[in-house]
């Protein structure tokens, strides 16, 4: 492909990770590293979807309960399960999910708009979907993960 | 009354079986935890203007008043477009519920024989994604949408999953339903048109000899839901 298709349609990598029956992505650019579930320390008071808190090579990081996030029933966690260590315009936190899936190559063309049937802030950390392997991929915007109240929270910790 | 005037008077209890019957299979919606169904027709309020009050005499000038146009609602005016001729309608099943809709709304239909990707935190009756011929569908469980929450909850699709996806006329959405049945010609007076439909609007009338809902299934799909 030329440099200046490259330009106007360029490629991303993503990270892909399952949650439940599905398949999300994150931009890898945000991705610190990927962690075996270690001792997670609740914090009284915290919302629900906060888990808790890990000490990452001595810094505090909040490990932030997906499933909950995303609306699901929580599982188990067992020897696939992951803390994803993310980096957001306000934060570095982590994320559990089920399992780390792989890393794809994307082209912002293949990005399409996600439905929503919803209110606009029910779902506005979703940034697209794509279709892989007659798949879809649902895209996550991560800096939309958490809302400025709830960041605002998370500072708390 | 007479026996004579019994006889000679217009018989209108089937009208309102009818309607009561109608009532029945489509349990009111609780729009609230639902959808604002798509409607063009909004409540118009209409407002007096403001008279001061005056003793001075009010000096009465002759105006040529034009002709008042009455508006009379003939039932080609409650009929869809498609109504003004003979129609084809596709037939199909809702759980028990028996419902049709014209070819002309419908894109196609396909089966629901793949897993749906479910979009976080959606309504409950956005089941998810369907990916068919490189396009996202976007299905929507119709029971939700047509008999509310309360009801369309008494059933399991987990043990009753739906076979089959009916897509608006765009592609863009599909409505989850069970059997398709048939596909039969009406002509527009087999069906009684709903004069009214800022309620329901997704309800066009009814097919009097089956006793089956017409259904514009484009109208089903809510107003502010976008799939692009």
């Amino acid at each position: 492909m030329s440099d200046d298709s490259s330009q106007n349609d360029p490629l991303m990598q993503w990270v892909t990770f399952r949650l439940g029956e599905e398949k999300y992505g994150i931009n890898v650019m945000q991705v610190q590293e990927v962690l075996r579930v270690s001792e997670i320390a609740p914090v009284p008071g915290a919302p629900t979807y906060v888990l808790g808190i890990i000490n990452l090579r001595g810094n505090v990081v909040t490990v932030i309960d997906t499933r909950n996030r995303f609306g699901l029933m929580s599982k188990e966690q067992d020897d696939a399960t992951r803390i994803v260590i993310i980096e957001t315009d306000a934060h570095i936190i982590g994320i559990m999910v089920d399992s780390v899936a792989e890393v794809v190559d994307l082209r912002a063309s293949e990005i399409e708009t996600a439905p929503n049937v919803g209110n606009e802030e029910s779902s506005k950390y979703i940034q697209g979907v794509t279709s892989r392997d007659n798949d879809l991929l649902i895209l996550v915007d991560l800096n939309k993960f958490l809302s400025d109240e709830e960041n605002a929270e998370l500072d708390m910790f | 009354m007479s026996e004579k005037e019994l006889i000679n008077k217009p018989f209108l209890e089937p009208e309102k079986a009818l309607d009561s019957y109608l009532s029945t299979l489509l349990t009111n919606i609780s729009l609230e935890t639902l959808v604002e169904i798509n409607t063009e027709a909004q409540e118009e309020r209409l407002t007096l203007p403001s008279v001061e009050q005056t003793d001075a005499p009010i000096a009465l000038e002759e105006k040529e008043v034009p002709p008042r146009e009455v508006a009379v609602t003939s039932p080609l005016a409650v009929m869809p477009k498609y109504a003004q001729e003979e129609f084809s309608a596709l037939f199909f099943k809702v759980g028990h519920l028996i419902l049709a809709v014209p070819l002309i709304d419908l894109g196609r239909t396909v089966k629901f024989d793949t897993k749906l990707t479910k979009i976080p935190q959606q309504p409950i009756w956005f089941m998810g994604l369907k990916l068919d011929q490189d396009k996202k569908i976007g299905v929507l469980n119709m029971a939700y949408l047509i008999h509310g929450r309360s009801k369309a909850e008494q059933r399991s699709y987990v043990e009753q999953p739906f076979k089959n996806i009916i897509l608006t006329e765009d592609t863009n959405w599909g409505l989850a339903c069970d059997e398709i049945l048939s596909i039969k010609k009406i002509t527009p007076n087999q069906v009684r048109w709903r004069t009214d439909r800022q309620r329901r609007a997704w309800l066009v009338g009814t097919i009097v000899e089956e006793l089956v809902v017409l259904v514009d299934i484009n109208a089903l799909v809510p107003k502010h839901a976008k799939n692009k």
